[in-house]
């Protein structure tokens, strides 16, 4: 029977925490918050629904389907054209963030062998810049530090910090497709920031794909390819997985959002894993400052070592705070 | 003792301007000073008459606009109101309460006149010191704010909550609405050239300081053009091919066969400063 979990220095603790890590990371969103910006702008405009959205061929500012019919409506040129403006975009973007979270999970090891549950708490605070290079060309550079602090498990406490740094490209004839590059640095500690265990560079390559409807929702779908330096090296994995998602505005404050990826695990050491998950969350956003989210998610590994074919669920919530310049 | 001098200064100010509005002189008549075709008067319980130029209106009175027809309003304390087509306006003796049963209106109540509440079947509009356009169309209100601001309370929202709507701004809710959405900005400087209640022929000279300095506003703002639009009335949003392009006027047809706002020839209607 285990009576003690392995520490972080054994294989199954480090692949346990890569994998943590790797679930928690979130995709890259920019150009989606863009779209859903455009689309939440067509629906401020009277809950605009997709019949009311005419096309105008011609250019003329009449509707096609009115187009040359002889129907007087009141007013017609008592108000005058009503061109639609947004807030100008800004070039530079520097958020803080802070969040504080607690989750449950039922596979804290991430192992098939005598799985057990436990509680931890998750904190984070970070800086994140976005800038436009032109109008097709965004950068983006993160940095946070996260603390792992397990209820039972004590000894999992981990820290991590990242640093990394993107770009991506807009196609000018398909802003809707992107294609992005990205470098991150991952060092994880245990016993408060001290003691490295594990070093990870990655460098990811992508694309993404994006569909915005009539009612602010979007949805995505994208291949990205990480290849991994890590050291110790026996936790060394390239990425390349597929992706998908949607994001609902329900209502001006309440958001939902589902996140999918299939991927495949290359380890250096030999192992090589498919790995599927589900994230369906919900966020309340109070203001432009505060908001709370809650988030379910569900992973599958599939391993060509059986200790690692395991199931994971895990779920809780908790408070975020940004400040943006 | 004099520490409480300042206390006692800043209630009575306190109080003084939660006074304000009702030291306000109330509407009590409005003199019609601009007349376009078909323009009637509705006396209390009789039929509607054709309304006559420099005709005084009193809160038993209301006024109807037929197609492509249009007329202005000026109350005595230079509150401006300019009726669009189509359009039924009336006004409550006694108190700043108007109301606009259907039809588009632009309202300018000069600053410190003690503003003016203006209800639709989906809103009450509340401005002080504001210009500001408003439709009510078949089971929705339009609200457009030229300069200054205003609070709009839906009927339908039983908290009585208020929101404000800025320079710039516009609103569309429908009727039945029990929350006020997210105003959309409009780029003004267009909107004020094409609007004929904005920009057309008329009597009484609107004035534009203060409507001028919010499109000075907005271009020092920057804000970027969108590839959505609504022209004229309704919520009919119109994608255009290229953001902010400026399309051509439309050019919708009434039943004379004669594009909106043309006159025919020796309509019995037809009115105006010149007319018969």
């Amino acid at each position: 029977m285990y009576t003690t979990l392995p520490a972080f220095r054994s294989p199954t603790g480090r692949l346990a925490v890569l994998a943590l890590a790797g679930c928690l990371a979130a995709p890259c969103h920019a150009q989606s918050a863009a779209l859903i910006d455009q689309a939440r702008l067509r629906s401020a405009l009277l809950n605009v629904q997709p019949e009311n959205l005419d096309e105008d061929a011609d250019g003329d500012g009449v509707p096609d389907n009115i187009e040359g019919e002889a129907v007087a409506t009141p007013g017609d040129r008592d108000l005058g054209l009503q061109l639609i403006m947004k807030p100008k975009e800004r070039a530079h973007l520097l958020r803080l963030f802070a969040t504080a979270q607690a989750y449950y999970t039922d596979n804290v090891r991430l192992t098939n062998y005598n799985p057990q549950s436990d509680a931890y708490f998750f904190s984070e605070i970070g800086a994140r810049y976005e800038g436009k290079l032109t109008e097709d060309w965004n950068v983006e550079a993160t940095v946070r530090q996260a603390f792992f602090r397990y209820d039972d498990f004590s000894n999992l406490d981990f820290e991590s910090l990242n640093a990394g740094a993107g770009i991506s490209y807009k196609l000018p004839q398909h802003p809707d497709l992107m294609f992005f590059s990205r470098y991150n640095c991952e060092r994880l500690t245990a016993d408060d920031l001290d003691d490295q265990f594990f070093l990870n560079q990655t460098l990811s390559l992508g694309l993404q794909k994006s569909w915005v409807t009539h009612g602010s929702s979007l949805y995505y779908l994208g291949y990205a390819s990480s290849f991994g330096f890590a050291d110790p090296s026996a936790a060394e994995r390239d990425e390349h997985g597929l992706y998908g998602g949607a994001r609902w505005q329900l209502s001006e404050c309440l958001g939902a959002e589902i996140y999918s990826r299939l991927a495949y695990f290359d380890y250096d050491s030999g192992q090589h894993d498919w790995n599927y998950m589900i994230v369906p969350s919900l966020t309340y956003r109070f203001n432009e400052w505060c908001e709370l989210s809650a988030s379910l998610s569900f992973v599958l590994n599939r391993s060509n070592r059986d200790l690692f074919d395991y199931d994971a669920f895990s779920g809780g919530g908790g408070l975020g705070l940004k400040v943006q310049f | 003792m004099n520490a409480r001098l300042p206390f006692a200064a800043t209630a009575a100010i306190t109080l003084l301007a939660l006074a304000s509005p009702s030291l306000a002189s109330p509407l009590s008549e409005a003199q019609i000073t601009y007349i376009v075709k078909d323009v009637r008067t509705v006396d209390h319980q009789k039929a509607p008459r054709p309304s006559k130029l420099r005709e005084k209106l009193n809160s038993q009175q209301s006024v109807r606009t037929g197609i492509a027809s249009r007329t202005e309003l000026l109350f005595t304390d230079n509150t401006l109101t300019r009726i669009g087509a189509n359009s039924h306006f009336s006004f409550t003796e006694g108190t700043r309460n108007m109301e606009l049963q259907n039809g588009t209106i632009l309202l300018q109540v000069p600053k410190g006149a003690g503003g003016a509440e203006i209800r639709t079947a989906a809103v009450t509009a509340a401005v002080t010191g504001t210009t500001i356009m408003l439709e009510a169309g078949p089971g929705f209100t339009k609200l457009i704010v030229l300069e200054g601001s205003a609070w709009i309370t839906p009927h339908g929202d039983k908290r009585k909550r208020k929101t404000n709507v800025k320079a710039g701004e516009e609103v569309i809710l429908p009727n039945e609405a029990k929350k006020a959405p997210a105003p959309v900005l409009i780029n003004l400087d267009v909107l004020v050239k094409t609007s004929t209640l904005a920009s057309g022929k008329w009597s009484a000279n609107l004035d534009k300081t203060l409507i001028d300095q919010a499109i000075a506003q907005q271009a020092r703002q920057g804000l970027t053009p969108t590839n959505l639009a609504i022209v004229g009335p309704g919520g009919n949003v119109v994608q255009l091919r290229e953001a902010g392009r400026f399309p051509r006027a439309p050019i919708v047809r009434n039943p004379n066969g004669l594009p909106n706002g043309e006159v025919p020839p020796n309509n019995p209607g037809s009115g105006g400063p010149n007319g018969p």
